[in-house]
């Protein structure tokens, strides 16, 4: 099972000059160099990731805990995946 | 009164991977950066002779962040501004100012981006672009990204004119100057045509050069008989023009001065040039500058190979020299860095500074017998000109749609 932080982590590897070494639930998104555009194109390709599509009223993640907490409630349970 | 222009930085994407005086350096030995391009996710084997920029790389440029955020054309754009506002002795970080700006051309903007789009969509089966597809694809996407990189909060300004965009984007630049509404710009091209939908469509006009593998390094053959037409390239290039009075203050080193911009429409076909409006441009550009045709020491042409267009171009410059166009140096250094499209009038712009600067003329490599239709003019060859001492240039840009313009350059006096 891909671990949500893992791709958070993967994100910031591939896509930012300097990535965190620490990443935290409480890390602020846009301290960790992904801006407003930066956390759509996130949120796509965890949405790519999981097959699944957010709905897109959802207010933005602030931190990287409230993102997670978003993946958490729409991913597909366990078995589905 | 009008503001004197100079250039005073000047960088690229070179094909070779090094500088801008690296890159004029092979222009002049006449070193070709063609080769035959395959496409690499063409179903069919596409294949064609192109300049592929294989040695850049966006994150050593120009960082990750940036290169995540850009479609190719911005991140060769991008580096070429750098290049160029750092060869102007400007810090990456803090020199930008209000009355700063930046003045781009690109023929085809984000082309890549949307055909990946389209490959996502039809191909692999997604029914959903990403998100960032309109940032990273609007045609004014380099220069922004320039402007917010650099810090530059004059007028932000980018110029899709075919083949002569980034020629026009250097001109409306030294415009602003003249009038006192900005000190210095950025201006330049960056294009990346080198996608399979543009491939396919440049080929289908029956304008691409024919080539194989060992031929391709000499496919574009401008005024050459038998010539079989143009080769894409791919690039960016970058001047920083300049108040002369606000580059004098800051002790900049000054190439050359940009004294003359001429402009015209032939309104008479698409995509068949016409030397009469091909004239109107020169003659307005050398005008401006003062310069008699006594005077011009080198015209870097258009010169794109094609059967069509090489002689008309040869025609409009015997019609505006007369009796000295029989002495007046002429090259084509598309023959080695192919055709930028959009970029190009930014790469010649580029060359022609350099070749004022350094009174070297390159030549139109490959060149050995001159079409009947292209004779009337001297041809530089070989290794091009040295010993003969020049005042000043002239860098052609005719495009599809009959738009022309034309800028000179001028030492210093």
């Amino acid at each position: 099972m891909v671990n949500n932080l893992d791709i958070i982590k993967k994100y910031l590897e591939k896509h930012v000059d300097n990535p965190p070494e620490i990443l935290t639930p409480e890390s602020k998104i846009k301290e960790i160099g992904i801006d407003s555009l930066g956390l759509l194109e996130l949120i796509f390709e965890i949405e790519d990731n999981y097959g699944i599509h957010l709905p897109e009223n959802l207010p933005m993640p602030e931190t990287v805990g409230q993102l997670l907490e978003i993946v958490e409630q729409y991913k597909p349970a366990i078995g589905n995946e | 009164m009008r503001r004197r222009v100079v250039v005073t930085g000047i960088g690229m994407v070179s094909p070779f991977g090094g500088d801008a005086e690296d890159f004029f350096e092979r222009m002049m030995v006449g070193e070709s950066a063609v080769r035959l391009y395959r496409h690499p996710s063409s179903p069919d084997d596409l294949s064609q002779p192109a300049v592929c920029c294989t040695s850049f790389s966006p994150e050593l440029t120009i960082g990750r962040s940036l290169s995540s955020m850009t479609d190719r054309f911005s991140q060769l754009g991008l580096a070429a501004a750098f290049s160029a506002w750092s060869d102007a002795g400007f810090a990456r970080i803090g020199a930008g100012a209000d009355d700063f700006g930046v003045s781009w051309g690109t023929g085809a903007g984000g082309a890549l981006t949307y055909e990946k789009g389209y490959l996502d969509f039809f191909e692999r089966g997604k029914r959903r672009v990403s998100p960032l597809t309109v940032a990273l694809a609007m045609h004014n996407a380099a220069a922004s990204n320039i402007a917010i990189a650099l810090g530059l909060g004059g007028s932000c300004l980018s110029y899709s004119v075919a083949c002569a965009s980034s020629a026009v984007a250097i001109g409306e630049a030294y415009r602003r100057i003249q009038s006192g509404e900005s000190r210095l710009m950025i201006a330049g091209g960056s294009e990346a045509p080198l996608s399979l939908s543009m491939m396919l469509a440049w080929n289908a006009m029956r304008v691409v050069a024919e080539g194989d593998e060992e031929s391709a390094y000499c496919a574009c053959r401008p005024f050459q008989e038998g010539r079989t037409g143009l080769v894409l390239g791919e690039g960016g290039a970058a001047l920083v023009l300049e108040d002369w009075n606000h580059a004098v203050a800051r002790g900049a080193r000054i190439y050359c001065e940009l004294a003359g911009y001429g402009q015209s429409c032939d309104h008479s076909h698409l995509v068949r040039p016409d030397a009469v409006g091909q004239i109107k441009a020169i003659k307005a550009a050398m005008e401006e500058a003062e310069l008699s045709p006594a005077t011009m020491g080198y015209v870097n042409a258009h010169g794109t190979a094609t059967q069509e267009g090489d002689p008309i171009e040869i025609d409009a410059l015997r019609t505006v020299f007369g009796a000295d166009a029989a002495d007046l140096a002429v090259s084509s250094t598309k023959s080695m860095h192919g055709h930028l499209l959009g970029a190009a009038g930014a790469m010649e712009a580029a060359i022609t500074v350099l070749a004022v600067a350094r009174q070297e003329i390159p030549p139109t490599a490959h060149l050995q017998k001159v079409s009947a239709d292209c004779q009337g003019v001297r041809h530089v060859m070989g290794c091009g000109l040295r010993d003969r001492p020049f005042g000043a240039a002239i860098s052609n840009s005719f495009a599809f749609g009959g738009s022309n313009a034309v800028l000179a350059f001028r030492q210093l006096r």
